[in-house]
């Protein structure tokens, strides 16, 4: 090819073109059902096995150094959930409405919130590792000399000396939050240069979608509540990392149906145990009784089992449970996706009808305009490729539609 | 209530802050800058200690892979397949292809070469998808007619590119855009395409002679094949 000074310019002019016009992508919503998918997914091999069982020598060789090390005065934080010893690395999810406490040998106590999943990923001499996935976790730390706390919350990383703090992370919605009621903290992640330091009474927040951090309103004193040594222990937790010990946390397979809803494992991501869970509490009696919001992750939960009748079933339950709202629109575009063209026309438009200016607007229209070129509709491709355009000209189907337009005229 | 707005150019969501990039070349490290992922000097988890996590199932190593490299990928594709393509669907097929196969990565400090590996052959399967698709369709590629609606020259200018690209196959096609647009070395390019050096090259030959004559053809192309507009 010629390597004339024009086609260099030409090829970085379209290099600089996509760079800088590159359109955004719904990270939070892409980052979800990726973790969904792969949480719904995950087969243990042959080698995970082979790997699990290593650990667990590791674990033991660990446990023996451990009492070798305490036996020379220099004791390991533990901690307990329930009043029961706990272990580093187990994974804990907490239900809707039930946060889950934990105390530690140093004196400091953490609050796992309800509908969170978190683990204490190391302990140490001088604190621990706490490690967020979702959901929130307060802290109450007690400062020595040494202190070595840190928390992570998704991206993010908090590290703290003595403090009582609240640290908050949804990644659907890419929102973190920390409140700081005692002492301070320094954070780093996304959208933050280098670190932040947050003091006693600040609450900072992170938005990934907004692309917007900083400082909120002065924050209320959180609480952390110490129960009484002869307060009832709050039930115990569930773990579910493969590592974890029979005891004392039991391993959510092995807790009753009745304990974990269909929708918290929908919510969770937990795809085939939500869609077991629901075959057994009853398909006709969630379609007559469920929320909409729990059709709609039902639904997704079947699709990634690749159950398509269910996901169906669900969604079209949620547009009887929810005429004329936003979930209702939402499963019109989710059953268009799961439909063939002829089908999936009739779907998009109806998104498009209930919710032209929805979250999901611009990815209906461009569905629409496939479905119609998929069906060989010369008229609904050009009338559907007209509207593409004048709502989004910089979309992803925009070049699809402006060949659609362009051709339709030719052929005129 | 948020007080601060930073500035998007410099960071995005879902970028990486952590030194993980290391071993780089300066190409992909001239990419991440364009791509705006900002380092820091915190080093908590470089790219083999991160599959590592992953191959050891650690719980929240598959996010830390998708923030790491969700732009890069992102952008990769994006490039790769032009403006018309459906991104989320194919950001989402890399990483959880990705994560069910992380156990065959053999170079963990390969990681992100490997993920741009599997990104270039998910574009390749949409390309190949597309053309099958276009022998379906009813209007044929060859009548379009110039119908102006971008305001923006340079947008217009990218789609009379990839409108090229459209008719090229896609392995050519692919050959051609890691080198001449993406700006890889050939063994960069080569590698990530997942061919070998000798292949790469005659494919990209082919595609750079392909995309000349075809070029010529349009009137908004052939004027950068002499001078280049002014």
């Amino acid at each position: 090819m010629s390597d004339s000074p024009g086609v260099k310019r030409l090829l970085e002019t379209t290099h600089r073109a996509l760079v800088f016009r590159t359109p955004a992508l719904d990270h939070a919503g892409v980052r979800r059902r990726v973790l969904e998918a792969y949480a719904a997914g995950r087969k243990p091999s042959r080698r995970a096995r082979t790997h699990r069982l290593a650990l667990l020598a590791l674990s033991l060789l660990t446990v023996a150094a451990g009492i070798v090390f305490l036996l020379r005065g220099h004791a390991s934080t533990t901690f307990e959930i329930a009043g029961q010893r706990g272990q580093a690395g187990s994974w804990l999810e907490t239900p809707p409405l039930e946060p889950l406490r934990l105390s530690f040998s140093e004196g400091s106590r953490l609050s796992l919130g309800a509908s969170s999943r978190g683990r204490v990923g190391r302990v140490s001499p001088d604190g621990a590792r706490i490690e967020l996935e979702w959901g929130s976790v307060e802290a109450d730390i007690v400062h020595r000399s040494g202190t070595d706390w840190s928390f992570a919350a998704g991206p993010f990383e908090v590290a703290v000396l003595g403090t009582q703090l609240h640290v908050s992370w949804q990644p659907e919605a890419g929102q973190f939050e920390l409140r700081v009621a005692r002492g301070a903290v320094r954070v780093r992640g996304p959208l933050i240069q280098d670190s932040q330091d947050v003091q006693s009474g600040q609450l900072y927040r992170v938005d990934l979608r907004r692309k917007m951090a900083g400082f909120g309103q002065a924050a209320r004193a959180t609480d952390i509540e110490r129960p009484p040594a002869e307060a009832p222990a709050p039930p115990a937790p569930r773990a579910s990392a493969p590592s974890a010990p029979p005891h004392p946390v039991s391993r959510v397979a092995s807790t009753g149906p009745a304990r974990v809803s269909w929708a918290a494992l929908a919510r969770a991501g937990k795809a085939r145990a939500a869609v077991a869970a629901a075959e057994r509490a009853g398909l006709d009696e969630i379609d007559a009784s469920a929320s909409a919001e729990s059709l709609l992750d039902l639904a997704r939960a079947a699709r990634l089992i690749g159950r398509t009748d269910l996901e169906r079933s669900a969604l079209l339950a949620c547009r009887k449970r929810a005429p004329g709202q936003p979930a209702a629109a939402q499963a019109s575009y989710l059953l268009g996706r799961a439909s063939p063209p002829s089908e999936a026309v009739t779907w998009f438009e109806t998104y498009l009808r209930e919710q032209p200016s929805g979250l999901l607007a611009r990815e209906a229209s461009g569905r629409l305009l496939e479905s119609y070129l998929a069906l060989g509709d010369r008229s609904g491709a050009l009338r559907a490729a007209a509207h593409y355009l004048a709502a989004y000209a910089e979309g992803p189907h925009a070049a699809m539609a402006r060949r659609t337009l362009r051709s339709g005229k030719g052929n005129e | 209530m948020v007080s601060r707005i930073l500035d998007q150019s410099r960071s995005q969501p879902g970028t990486s802050y952590q030194m993980a990039n290391r071993g780089l070349s300066k190409s992909a490290a001239a990419q991440s800058q364009r791509e705006g992922v900002v380092h820091s000097e915190l080093s908590l988890e470089t790219d083999a200690d991160l599959v590592e996590a992953l191959q050891r199932g650690n719980g929240g190593a598959a996010g830390r892979l998708y923030d790491r490299y969700v732009a890069s990928v992102h952008g990769m594709i994006y490039r790769l397949l032009g403006r018309e393509a459906d991104l989320e669907d194919l950001v989402q097929d890399v990483f959880v292809q990705a994560l069910f196969s992380i156990r065959k990565l053999r170079e963990p400090a390969a990681l992100k070469s490997w993920l741009l590996g599997i990104a270039t052959s998910k574009a390749r399967s949409y390309i190949r998808r597309r053309w099958r698709q276009r022998w379906l369709c009813f209007l044929p590629q060859e009548e379009l007619h110039e119908f102006a609606v971008d305001s923006d020259p340079q947008l217009e200018l990218v789609d009379e590119v990839y409108g090229v690209l459209d008719q090229l196959p896609a392995e050519e096609r692919i050959a051609f855009v890691l080198r001449r647009i993406e700006g890889l070395s050939l063994h960069e390019a080569a590698q990530t395409s997942g061919m070998s050096l000798s292949t790469f090259k005659r494919r990209l030959a082919r595609a750079e002679s392909r995309f000349e004559a075809r070029a010529r053809l349009r009137p908004e192309l052939v004027k950068w094949f002499d001078r280049g507009p002014s």
